[in-house]
């Protein structure tokens, strides 16, 4: 099985999906503003897309390497959670965010969203990968 | 809340520009920078930098003319840093009457966290393409009050905060 989703490399934002043995995460790095709004809403939406063609029950989103993420990217993961509510309870999926536990915002922000689908949304931090 | 005067500014900047979103987020990195310069701490340089880059796209949202006033002050009273993101900007009458109405929810908000929780979900429904929680994460996470004047079609929005500085023994072990 292989996956159909774009990545991002623009605007300070990097983003890549990976799907390895049968686990979809998506990975973002650098900084998200105005500017990848439109990219992130357009992966999200494949990332939707892909999870119910393939039944997949989760998704790990990885912020760690993120550095900034505007309110205009922010409301397009609670865009994404809505989404997922509104899916008959079977197809819902679970998203599984990972935070740096060294940048308390991530944390933080991360949190409103787990206030709006604290059944879908699931957050741990842990050390970033360089293990600073 | 001690009612001191200010020992001394330790530092303002002042930037009059025609924000571009790439623009705001180099604003952003240079205050990022500087406060954790400045502050030692970089939850707080994140906080300042956050609220900087929500206002500046407020401001480049809502400006007239795509012009834009950022001053940034930093004092100290006693032992706490208080610090002031303010942006300035003319705006259509119609425009104005809409920051009006959202910055009133968020100022008078007796629990911002609250407040940021309901505006989220408002912000799944919105359909216009905004998402109505810029203002409100600068209460609830930044840990900012927000206040607001209108002088004819120019308005003012300031952010401001106090800030204990970090013991120099959390910034040696930070350090090691």
């Amino acid at each position: 099985m292989s996956i159909d989703i774009p990545k991002i490399d623009a605007n300070d934002l990097r983003a890549s999906p990976y799907f390895v043995d049968g686990q979809l995460s998506l990975s973002f790095a650098g900084s998200a503003d105005s500017r990848s709004q439109g990219a992130i809403e357009s992966m999200l939406e494949r990332v939707h897309a892909e999870v119910l063609r393939l039944g997949l029950p989760e998704v790990a989103i990885d912020f760690r390497e993120c550095d900034f993420v505007n309110s205009s990217c922010f409301k397009a993961f609670v865009v994404w959670l809505e989404q997922i509510q509104e899916l008959d309870e079977a197809k819902q999926y679970r998203l599984r965010f990972f935070s740096d536990d060294t940048k308390a915002w991530q944390r933080r922000s991360l949190q409103a969203l787990s206030c709006f689908a604290i059944e879908l949304v699931h957050i741990e931090s842990k050390p970033n990968r360089a293990g600073s | 809340m001690q009612a001191t005067s200010p020992d001394s500014d330790e530092a303002l900047f002042e930037l009059r520009f025609q924000p571009t979103v790439a623009l705001v987020s180099t604003v952003r990195r240079f205050v990022s920078d500087f406060y954790r310069e400045l502050l030692l701490d970089d939850d707080v340089s994140h906080k300042l930098s956050m609220a900087t880059h929500e206002m500046l796209e407020n401001a480049c949202h809502y400006s007239i003319d795509r012009r834009s006033e950022l001053v940034i002050s930093l004092h100290t009273y006693g032992t706490q840093y208080v610090i002031a993101i303010q942006t300035k900007n003319r705006a259509t009458e119609e425009r104005l009457a809409k920051v009006r109405r959202a910055l009133d929810e968020v100022v008078n908000a007796a629990d911002p966290s609250e407040l940021y929780n309901q505006l989220v979900r408002r912000a799944a429904k919105r359909q216009d393409g905004g998402s109505g929680l810029g203002l409100g994460r600068i209460r609830a996470e930044a840990d900012l009050a927000l206040s607001y004047a209108i002088e004819g079609d120019t308005i003012i929005v300031t952010a401001e905060g106090r800030f204990q500085p970090r013991a120099p023994s959390a910034q040696a072990e930070e350090a090691l």
